[in-house]
C-alpha cells in the first residue's frame, strides 16, 4: 500500500506534467528546475494545487482524497500528454512501459475505470492497435501486448 | 578525436560484441535512422535511466514546445489533427522532433541524467540546443 505522502507526491508530479504539457503555469517553478528539498515540498506549499485537489476530491487529510486524485491525474496527463496513440496503449497494457509507475502497480483496475470513462480513451486504443499491427518494428511491443492478460480489458 | 575514434571504443565496451572477440571484421550496427527510431530510442534511454511514467511526456511536451516554438494545444489545433497522431505533422515539423529527440539524448547521456526531474532537465536543455538550427525559432 502506498503511503499518504507518496500518494501525494505522485498527484503532484502528474497535476505538473498536466500543466506543462497544457503550456499552463503551475503556480509554482517547475519541481525539475529546483533542488530536491523545494521539490518534495511543492505538494505541500502549492496552494492552487491544493485548493484544485480539495475542491474536485474533498477534505486533503483523507486518504481516500489523496487515492482518487493521484488515479484521476495518473489517467489525464497520460491522455493530454500528446503521446502517440500506440505509446498509451502500451502503458496501460505493459508493465512499466514508458518507465516505473507506482499507481499503475497498485491501482491498476482503478487506472484502467477511470480511463474508460474519459472521452478519447477507446478512440486511442482503437489507433493505437492500427499502428500496432500495421507497423513492422513493433513486433516486440505486439508480443508483449499479445502476452500480457490485460489485453482482455480492451475492447476487440 | 572524431566519430572513428568513438566509434572503436563504444564498440570495444559493448558486451554483445565481446561474443566476437577474435574476430577481425568489426559488426556495424547499419539500421537506417527515422523518427520513430530517434523517438524510441530517447523513450528507452530515459526508461533505462529510472524515468517514471510521467518523464516521457514532460519531455514530449517539451520537445513540442521548444522545436516547434508552439504549445502543443494550439499546434495540433491550428492544423486540424487529433492530438495523439504525430505523423499526420508537416514534414517540416516531423524532422524538427526528429533532430530534437536525437540532441536531447546526446545531452541526456552527457549530463548522466538519472531520475525524474533530472531526464526532464538534460532533455530540454538538448531541446534549446537543437532548436536554434531552424528558421522558425530566430
Amino acid at each position: 500500500m502506498l503511503s499518504l505522502n507518496t500518494l501525494r507526491q505522485e498527484t503532484y508530479a502528474n497535476w505538473e506534467v498536466l500543466h506543462f504539457c497544457k503550456a499552463a503555469y503551475p503556480h509554482a517553478l517547475l519541481s525539475w528546475n529546483v533542488d530536491d528539498a523545494t521539490a518534495q515540498r511543492l505538494p505541500y506549499t502549492n496552494q492552487p494545487f491544493k485548493t484544485d485537489i480539495r475542491q474536485q476530491f474533498g477534505d486533503l487529510r483523507k486518504r481516500h482524497t489523496w487515492q482518487q486524485a493521484a488515479i484521476y491525474y495518473a489517467a489525464l496527463s497520460m491522455l493530454c500528454g500528446y503521446l502517440e496513440c500506440l505509446q498509451i496503449l502500451c502503458w496501460a497494457t505493459i508493465p512499466n512501459y514508458l518507465g516505473q509507475d507506482l499507481i499503475m502497480e497498485h491501482y491498476q483496475t482503478e487506472l484502467h475505470d477511470c480511463l474508460f470513462q474519459m472521452p478519447k480513451f477507446i478512440e486511442i486504443i482503437k489507433a493505437g492497435l492500427e499502428q500496432l499491427y500495421q507497423r513492422p518494428d513493433l513486433s516486440e511491443e505486439r508480443a508483449q501486448i499479445e502476452a500480457s492478460r490485460n489485453i482482455n480489458l480492451l475492447p476487440v | 578525436m572524431g566519430f572513428l575514434d568513438f566509434f572503436r571504443n563504444s564498440n570495444r565496451q559493448d558486451s554483445q560484441l565481446a561474443l566476437f572477440e577474435g574476430e577481425e571484421t568489426s559488426i556495424i550496427d547499419s539500421a537506417e535512422p527515422s523518427r520513430n527510431l530517434a523517438n524510441k530510442r530517447l523513450m528507452d534511454e530515459a526508461k533505462k535511466r529510472g524515468a517514471t511514467a510521467r518523464t516521457y511526456p514532460a519531455i514530449n511536451a517539451s520537445a513540442i514546445q521548444e522545436m516547434l516554438g508552439e504549445s502543443p494545444d494550439q499546434l495540433y489545433d491550428a492544423l486540424g489533427i487529433p492530438q495523439s497522431d504525430r505523423s499526420r505533422l508537416p514534414q517540416a515539423a516531423k524532422e524538427a522532433l526528429m533532430v530534437g529527440d536525437i540532441a536531447a539524448l546526446e545531452q541526456i547521456l552527457d549530463d548522466n541524467a538519472i531520475g525524474h526531474r533530472p531526464l526532464i532537465q538534460s532533455a530540454t536543455k538538448g531541446y534549446r540546443k537543437a532548436k536554434g538550427i531552424f528558421r522558425w525559432n530566430r
